[in-house]
């Protein structure tokens, strides 16, 4: 989110999903969105299907969108820079940019245009393994489809150039005009029900709510005041990875983790594993014994969205509510409760009678929040900024003018991937989600229905390279990093390139993350899930 | 005179029942041929306006429980009342031809008739049940007396057919309904499975198609045809776009063989498509260096790109046709030797000179004196046949015509001319493509036909003409244009293109042994088989027919490949049940201008958008673009799915 | 704008509006069947019939679109016998096993039948019965049930794109099959369109009956497309998940997580006690034990090694407020700013 926040001053989904039907263009990056983001994939079929939209699909495997598409380009994993330099210089070169928006709404165009010059379709296809062709029809479709947009997800993001990504698309879409604009957009698809909201409100080390920076002393007394507090922090505490890391070196004793399975989902579980261990004190909040609850010293059960009442912000920013349908099973209890009761034994006092008095509270330091009441959302979400009650909140940002003035440009080079296949790691590995199964497999693994779909793991193996394993679907493989292996089950499948695996992540007798490297984009601190070398053989 | 014994078609009933046969009142409606097939006659016809008996023993209770079978066969079960009324309508009259009838059957078959007949979704279910209707009404006693006497009733003889005014009016008979409704629901691969199910060229056709099926599409009755040509570009275009590739059903043949084809035309083409499909071994004899004959030679690119015939010319390669260019047959290659290393030989050469205008000097080889077909040959082939040239006078009224005047303006000649004898209502060309002509500045000299070649120095400086009029209608029912005494005048011009018809150069039979060919120069064929007096020898197409359309040599093709494949496999070579029925529908009618089909019409087609006339005049660009999809659907939402079926009892 | 009269109302709508709709507008209610406002108009039901002044033959105003001047009537005995006519042919295959039917009570067939007074089967056929294939198990299809209405075979090509289900064969021995078995994505998007029991929903071993259930709206748990579902409950027990059309993004739509992935709530597995971990076993504690160590711990290793020492991850998957928490609780009761989640995972 980092990259887009530096371009416009925002890091969240500019414009709306059902946007997309009003898009000429739609340009699908990164994204499996058929299986990660079911519903807004119908939005991209019927922009396709039915409103005549051109899709193009930039991905390394061919997912289920590519039937759709009109276009599919199928650039080397690690190479998104390149390729999109490579669309911004064909754009430029046919004059297909928006002169005027780029005049009056944006800075750093001169700059971005010679740092794209020499990324000629040749010299992309050499590095991403695009044609030309292909390359050069790309960018005549979307430079001249009014409006465009873009979708992206964690294939772009979860690279160590991952920022770098975000922002070479940001510069893709302003350059046509298509940002603060009906039908165009730049839209991060969130992989997780309240990713968005976990931001928004602050579970992020350098801000608080509404990205108000903790280093702000005006922002920092306003909450202090708020939450009636001597003095708060002041500066920029630890990302998640860090986290690990400092508890390894012994300047983290303690751990409170709710609601995540970092045993799992992290890179280099290994690694992790080593980590939670030099824990003095791990305390976890979860609703079934993950593997890292397995490692706590206290577990405490919380409740299900089935059982709780609150509210969730999905992709499109779009605050919207959760309601209590059962009773909390057992004795488990909602986290709101939880972190009350805890915080009371601390010596603090949180009183809350409901969830809607913690929005009260919310609204009263959220600026963007302001005007989101229970009452509001009663039948349908607002999408933020909401700033007051009389505010119908935004479904589109960005529309007059950025929310960091001028739209800024990023001229940015092409950087190789921090580990490729070599020698002795032929292989490349990307890792990702299926359709049935949902990050960890916590929740999707425990019921009949959806392992009935899909039961186990199965990684997917080009058919060429299943003739050069000697394989065939069904067989087992071992798939080895420099930091670990696992055994899988494999499927052949036209989905991965010539040279390239794919394993979901949801699996903990499996589990991909012990192969992934933990090597992480500087800015944002997303792990490179999306490329590691690995070795693989068949077993047996 | 007439042998019809009662007649319900059209709503116009004619009861002979009782009266002697000198005293039959005359059917004006329809006309029911006595011979379905050799030997076979027809006793009564059921169909969607009504049903006609010839003979007594016909069994109207029986008749309609059959075409009512029929009927909820073909059912598509798109709809609830066709769906299962036809069905419980089909069932109750088993029932009563069983001796199982009951008293209130009756009333349950009229009154679900008609419902069905007023609820349905389509044509099947709308005119299904009209024959039913009439017998009820017409025939009572015959099914009040089947439902009381109790005895089963034996079952007669009958044979349908399912077709639609638009199907029936497509020489290949293309599943027209079919393939537009598919579009209509999205599926375009589907649709295109259709169209290739018997054409291999959907882009072309989609294209240049002269749609005979517009003329006969029955929404022409309510508000204005549906763009069945437009919609079969699309669903070829969007494969193209989506670049598929075509996919296609092979039906191997028992026993296969080796074949020849001379000309890799439209006819051709089909012709290989078929016989490949069916697993023989094609080769493809074309003197030029490209596929598609006319349809490449003679058409302009503006109309039809290159790389759409080619593509699909591409297709039927990809199945194993083997096409040799630069190979003219009679010249490079003997038809005999040809002839001795195939099992069969189809000759689809199609009618590539042209008919001369009968003036003197025609064959001096005047500079600027160039025939039509070797104009756009040349134009087409990316030459400008006479550069010096710059005021173009083309003679004939015809496509080729058009496609010459339009392409001059293409060359960038400055002046373009046509002149014809009859006027602008006679023209014979696509009345689109004169439209765009006229937009695009060609003038037009009607009611003028050349007289004189002038020349200087071996080169054309102009031609007379002479003023005609419109006299009395001649053989083919257009006035016949008579001179104006006296009124003779000079158009200038330095091109002079006759472009009046084209005739077939048979030379390739030269010195072979003997292929019958007609008094019009063309070749001689079985009208059903396509096969010539040489029993290996068959041919289709313009070399058959004279001149004439792009799928009609398509069909030819077709319906060759189907007979040489039975040839090769020493089946019997006759006409089909279904060349029968084709037949008899000429006769019968499928499509009824008068028709009163009582729906809400005021829905007018969507039209290409094209582009602008001073911008296409200049380039060879495609001047139409396609539909959209959400046009093409739209457009598709139009059809009426006129789907009806004719059943005869033999 | 066309202008129309319909009942004797004059009705001005845009051009290319239906008949139907414009009917609608007009506060006008003509019956259908097939008709579903996500899809485009199917025409299979022949409900929607209406009588257009001046013109024999009646037209479905689902899909003929207004033109300038036309005079409809939507109700005539004509149309009332034609619809009810159509109704009772839907009795010949369709039985009459609403009582055991998961449908019954909220079918749109039932209710027609109902409202147009249709007292049993009246028409006979023989029929054959047929094996249809479903293309996933977590659905059932019941052949008989289905009326063919093709709501489910449209939308799974128009709203999901797919085109797993399709019409197959003719007449009445027509059926929904699996045409492309491998696309389907048991998403349940046609048993959302559905408007009778022809498709049921495979889970569960018990129900309750549509009028028995508490539906809940709610924001679905899954992914970021923050798509409303009705969780169904009954006597406290989650039985199932559905929808209401046009309601949120998903205006109806769900993908298999959201439809069928709820067992996990009701799981065995799910903890139900705080657990404090002594000798390298988890040991059941009660709510005031676990927090009350918490807190102590806390307490301790705040005070020995700085607030820093401590850090917490909230979740992506908690609700705002209680992520608003967690990181009030990390700066204001810990002090310190070390709290993220997985955002970046």
């Amino acid at each position: 989110m980092a990259g887009l926040a530096t371009a416009f001053g925002s890091g969240a989904m500019t414009n709306p999903i059902a946007d997309v039907l009003k898009s000429e263009a739609i340009l699908v990056t990164g994204s499996n969105a058929t299986e990660n983001h079911p519903i807004f994939a119908n939005y991209i079929k019927e922009a396709v299907l039915k409103k005549g939209a051109k899709l193009i699909v930039v991905d390394p495997r061919k997912i289920d969108l590519v039937d759709y598409a009109s276009i599919w380009l199928r650039p080397k994993p690690g190479t998104d820079v390149a390729w999109i330099n490579g669309l911004l210089h064909v754009i430029i070169k046919e004059n297909l940019h928006a002169s005027e928006y780029i005049k009056e709404r944006t800075e750093g165009f001169e700059e971005l245009k010679a740092c794209v010059e020499k990324y000629n379709p040749e010299y992309v296809s050499e590095i991403s393994g695009i044609a030309s062709s292909d390359l050069i029809n790309a960018a005549l479709t979307y430079g001249k489809a009014k409006p465009a947009s873009i979708m992206y997800a964690m294939g772009i993001t979860q690279h160590i150039t991952g920022t770098d990504n975000v922002k070479s698309l940001a510069n893709l879409a302003m350059l046509c005009g298509n940002v603060g604009v009906e039908g165009g957009g730049i839209n991060p698809l969130r992989g997780q029900n309240n990713v968005q909201g976990a931001c928004d409100l602050g579970a992020l080390p350098n801000v608080f709510t509404a990205y108000q920076p903790v280093t702000n002393n005006e922002i920092k007394q306003k909450f202090e005041k708020t939450w009636g507090v001597d003095s708060l922090q002041s500066t920029v505490g630890l990302t998640v990875t860090e986290m690990f890391n400092a508890a390894e070196e012994g300047k983290v004793k303690a751990m409170y983790i709710m609601g995540e399975n970092p045993l799992l989902s992290d890179p280099d579980v290994h690694h992790i594993e080593h980590c939670v261990k030099s824990l003095e004190f791990l305390v976890v909040q979860d609703i079934f014994l993950t593997e890292t609850a397995e490692y706590a010293d206290v577990v405490l059960p919380g409740v299900s969205f089935a059982e709780k009442d609150g509210t969730f912000t999905n992709s499109e920013r779009r605050v919207q509510r959760v309601r209590r349908a059962i009773q909390p099973r057992g004795d488990a209890r909602e986290d709101h409760w939880i972190i009350c009761e805890l915080s009371k034994r601390m010596g603090y006092h949180m009183n809350y009678g409901s969830p809607s008095e913690i929005m009260e509270e919310i609204r009263t330091v959220t600026p963007s929040y302001a005007g989101i009441t229970y009452e509001r959302i009663e039948k349908e979400g607002i999408p933020w900024p909401c700033p007051g009650e009389d505010h119908p909140g935004t479904p589109i940002l960005h529309l007059e003018r950025f929310a960091r003035g001028k739209g800024l440009f990023s001229a940015i080079d092409y950087k190789k991937p921090a580990e490729l296949p070599d020698k002795e790691y032929p292989f490349l590995l990307t890792t990702g989600r299926v359709l049935e199964h949902y990050h960890t497999g916590t929740m999707t693994r425990k019921g009949k229905g959806l392992n009935m779909l899909y039961p186990e793991l199965l990684a997917e193996i080009n058919p060429e390279d299943a003739v050069g394993l000697g394989i065939e679907s069904g067989d087992f493989v071992t798939v080895a990093s420099r930091r670990g292996d696992i055994k899988v089950k494999t499927i052949i499948s036209e989905r991965p390139d010539r040279g390239v695996i794919f394993v979901p992540f949801h699996f903990k007798e499996s589990p991909a993350n012990i192969l992934t490297i933990n090597a992480i984009d500087p800015i944002a601190k997303i792990p490179e899930y999306k490329v590691c070398a690995v070795r693989v053989e068949k077993v047996g | 005179m007439t042998d019809i014994l009662f007649s319900s078609w059209g709503g116009v009933v004619v009861d002979n029942r009782g009266k002697e046969s000198e005293n039959y009142e005359k059917i004006e409606k329809v006309s029911l041929p006595e011979q379905f097939a050799q030997d076979e006659n027809i006793n009564a016809l059921i169909g969607w306006y009504g049903f006609l008996l010839r003979v007594q023993d016909v069994n109207i209770v029986d008749m309609c429980r059959a075409y009512l079978t029929a009927i909820q066969n073909e059912s598509c079960g798109k709809c609830f009342t066709c769906r299962i009324g036809t069905k419980v309508l089909a069932d109750t009259l088993t029932r009563i031809c069983r001796g199982k009838g009951q008293d209130e059957d009756l009333e349950v078959l009229s009154r679900l008739a008609e419902v069905i007949r007023e609820g349905s979704k389509c044509n099947i279910g709308q005119s299904g049940p009209i024959s039913l209707l009439d017998a009820l009404k017409y025939f009572a006693k015959d099914f009040e007396k089947a439902i009381q006497d109790k005895n089963p009733i034996p079952e007669g003889n009958y044979t349908y057919k399912l077709t639609a005014p638009c199907m029936d009016a497509c020489p290949i008979h293309l599943d027209i309904p079919g393939y537009v409704e598919c579009i209509k629901e999205g599926k375009f691969q589907e649709s295109l499975s259709v169209i290739t199910n018997k054409l291999p060229l959907p882009g072309t056709l989609g294209r240049v198609c002269v749609r005979p099926c517009e003329e006969h599409c029955r929404r022409t009755i309510l508000d204005e045809p549906i763009s069945i040509k437009h919609l079969k570009r699309f669903v070829a275009d969007n494969n193209l776009e989506k670049n598929k590739g075509m996919s296609f059903k092979p039906t191997p043949s028992e026993k296969t063989g080796k074949v020849a084809i001379i000309g890799a035309g439209p006819g051709g083409l089909t012709c290989a498509y078929h016989l490949a499909l069916m697993g023989h071994e094609v080769t493809v004899y074309e003197r030029h260096g490209e596929p598609g004959g006319m349809a490449a030679m003679g058409i302009p690119d503006y109309r039809l790109p290159r790389d759409i015939l080619g593509f699909e010319a591409d297709q039927v390669q990809k199945m194993g046709v083997t096409i040799r260019y630069n190979a003219t047959v009679g010249k490079d290659v003997k038809l005999s030797d040809i002839d001795k290393e195939s099992d069969a030989v189809f000759i689809a050469i199609g009618a590539q000179t042209n008919t001369e205008m009968g003036l003197k000097g025609e064959d001096k080889g005047y500079k600027g004196f160039i025939p039509g077909v070797q104009y756009l040959q040349e134009v087409n082939m990316g030459t400008d046949p006479y550069p010096e040239g710059k005021k173009v006078l083309v003679v004939g009224g015809g496509n080729v015509a058009i496609d010459c005047v339009r392409c001059s303006f293409r060359i960038g000649k400055d002046d373009v001319n046509l002149v014809y004898r009859r006027t602008k209502n006679e023209m014979p060309a696509d009345h689109v493509e004169i439209r765009d002509a006229e937009e695009e500045g060609v003038k037009f000299h009607y009611l003028t036909n050349p007289t004189r070649i002038l020349t200087k120095k071996g080169k054309v400086i102009g031609v007379e003409c002479i003023r005609m009029e419109l006299g009395e209608p001649d053989e083919s029912g257009r006035r016949r244009p008579v001179p104006v005494e006296g009124s003779e005048f000079v158009i200038e011009c330095d091109i002079l293109v006759p472009a009046i018809g084209q005739a077939i150069d048979l030379k390739l039979l030269e010195g072979e042994e003997k292929v019958e060919t007609t008094r019009r120069n063309t070749l001689a064929v079985n009208e059903f088989t396509m096969q010539t007096n040489n029993p290996k020898i068959f041919s289709a197409g313009d070399c058959v027919t004279g001149p004439s359309t792009l799928i009609r040599a398509c069909a030819g093709g077709r319906k060759a490949a189907i007979n040489i494949d039975r040839l090769i496999n020493g089946k019997e070579l006759k006409a089909t049940y279904e060349d029968c029925f084709d037949k008899l529908f000429e006769k019968v009618k499928v499509f009824d201008s008068r028709e009163n089909i009582g729906f809400l019409g005021g829905r007018k087609r969507l039209h290409l958008e094209m582009l602008p006339p001073d911008e296409r005049k200049q380039t060879f660009d495609e001047v139409e673009k396609g539909y959209s999809q959400l046009e093409a659907m739209s457009e598709a939402d139009r059809c009426l799915r006129c789907y009806r079926v004719g059943m005869i009892a033999v | 704008m066309v202008n129309l009269t319909i009942d004797g109302k004059e009705v001005a709508v845009k051009e290319g509006t239906t008949i139907l709709k414009a009917a609608r507008f007009a506060g006008i209610e003509i019956p259908t069947l097939c008709y579903h406002e996500r899809l485009n108009p199917i025409g299979s039901c022949r409900m929607c019939v209406v009588e257009i002044e001046g013109l024999s033959h009646p037209m479905t105003a689902c899909n003929t679109p207004v033109t300038e001047g036309i005079i409809v009537t939507t109700d005539s005995p004509r149309l009332q016998k034609m619809r009810m006519e159509t109704l009772k042919l839907l009795l010949v295959k369709h039985p009459l096993d609403c009582p055991v039917c998961d449908k019954g009570g909220e079918c749109t067939l039932q209710n027609l039948v109902h409202e147009f007074e249709i007292e049993g089967t009246v028409y006979l056929a023989e029929r054959e019965d047929r094996e249809s294939l479903y293309p996933t198990p977590l659905i059932h299809y019941w052949p008989d049930r289905c009326i063919m209405c093709l709501r489910c075979a449209t939308a799974c090509r128009e709203i999901k794109g797919l085109g797993a289900i399709d019409i197959d064969g003719s007449g009445f021995n027509t059926s929904i099959t699996a045409v492309n078995r491998d696309k389907c994505e048991s998403c349940g998007e046609c048993i959302q369109v559905c408007p009778t029991g022809a498709l049921t929903e495979n889970l569960g071993e018990y129900k309750g009956r549509p009028w028995m259930v508490n539906r809940v709206m709610t924001t679905c748990t899954y992914c970021g497309c923050g798509c409303q579902l009705e969780i169904n409950v009954f006597n406290n027990r989650i039985v199932g998940v559905t929808t209401k059309d046009g309601i949120g993004v998903n205006k109806g739509s769900l993908c298999v997580k959201g439809r069928f992935g709820y067992e996990f709530i009701e799981s065995e597995e799910r903890l139900s006690k705080p657990l404090i971990k002594k000798d390298g076993k988890f040991h059941e504690a009660s709510w005031d034990e676990a927090l009350s160590l918490v807190a102590e711990k806390f307490k301790g290793i705040k005070a020995s090694h700085g607030a820093d020492a401590i850090a917490g991850i909230a979740s992506a998957r908690c609700t705002n407020e209680e992520n608003y928490l967690m990181q009030k609780f990390m700066r204001a009761v810990i002090g310190t700013n070390n709290i993220d989640h997985c955002a970046r995972l």
